[in-house]
């Protein structure tokens, strides 16, 4: 999927990807074995141990190195063509600081033009499961519930799934 | 961890210097999210 997304938007001018939040490796091999230059970074050292025992394992030159730097602030040289930030990894970032932090540092590793790709937990499908997952979201005055919703792009339609999966809203108005 | 939105995404991107080109669900990129969808996947560009 990567590899198609990197043929899609990035006009085959591919080759160098920076892997941030690389863990053990595996999105970084997969793509260092179609032959992309990757740099993985990580913070956790026993993660980092673990994938350059892969590496040494490796009967495949590829080429591939790893890093121990913290991905909110870690300046490589050079610029890379792409990075990846998968797992959720920007999701580990708690802080809007940190968020921006982080992007921030991707971009600077980066050359113009480059691509950035990454997952995360999307709010509206979490929020629609809030009566499950967020029951602090239901104590909310029904209102500021309302434009929580709006204000985070839930459509009217949205909204009204929302309410009707959690039921009527007189135990947030209670609060 | 943490979830987040279409509108502070972008805006992070945006000012962290890149564009956003499209948020996909994840796996499956070529499908638009919606409110089942628990996985995005976004791909954005250096500006």
């Amino acid at each position: 999927m990567i590899d198609k997304i990197f043929h899609t938007y990035g006009n085959d001018s591919i080759s160098t990807v920076l892997d941030l939040g690389c863990g053990t490796g595996n999105h970084a091999f997969p793509l260092a074995g179609r032959g992309y230059e990757v740099v993985g970074v990580d913070c956790s050292e026993n993660m980092l141990t673990q994938a350059h025992a892969k590496l040494t394992n490796t009967r495949t030159k590829l080429k591939l190195s790893f890093r121990e730097e913290d991905i909110r602030s870690v300046k490589l040289p050079g610029q890379f063509d792409a990075a990846l930030m998968m797992f959720a990894v920007l999701g580990y970032q708690l802080e809007n600081r940190d968020v921006l932090a982080t992007l921030t540092s991707a971009r600077q590793n980066l050359r113009a033009g480059a691509l950035l790709i990454f997952d995360v937990w999307y709010g509206p499908a979490v929020l629609m499961n809030a009566h499950r997952n967020a029951p602090e979201l239901l104590r909310l005055p029904t209102v500021k519930f309302f434009d929580l919703l709006r204000a985070n792009s839930m459509s009217p339609v949205m909204c009204v799934q929302f309410r009707s999966t959690c039921g009527e809203s007189q135990e947030r108005d209670s609060y | 961890m943490r979830f987040f939105f279409p509108l502070e995404l972008n805006c992070f991107l945006e000012s962290a210097g890149f564009t956003s080109i499209r948020f996909g669900t994840f796996p499956e990129f070529d499908k638009d999210p919606d409110e089942t969808t628990w996985n995005v996947l976004a791909v954005a560009r250096a500006v």
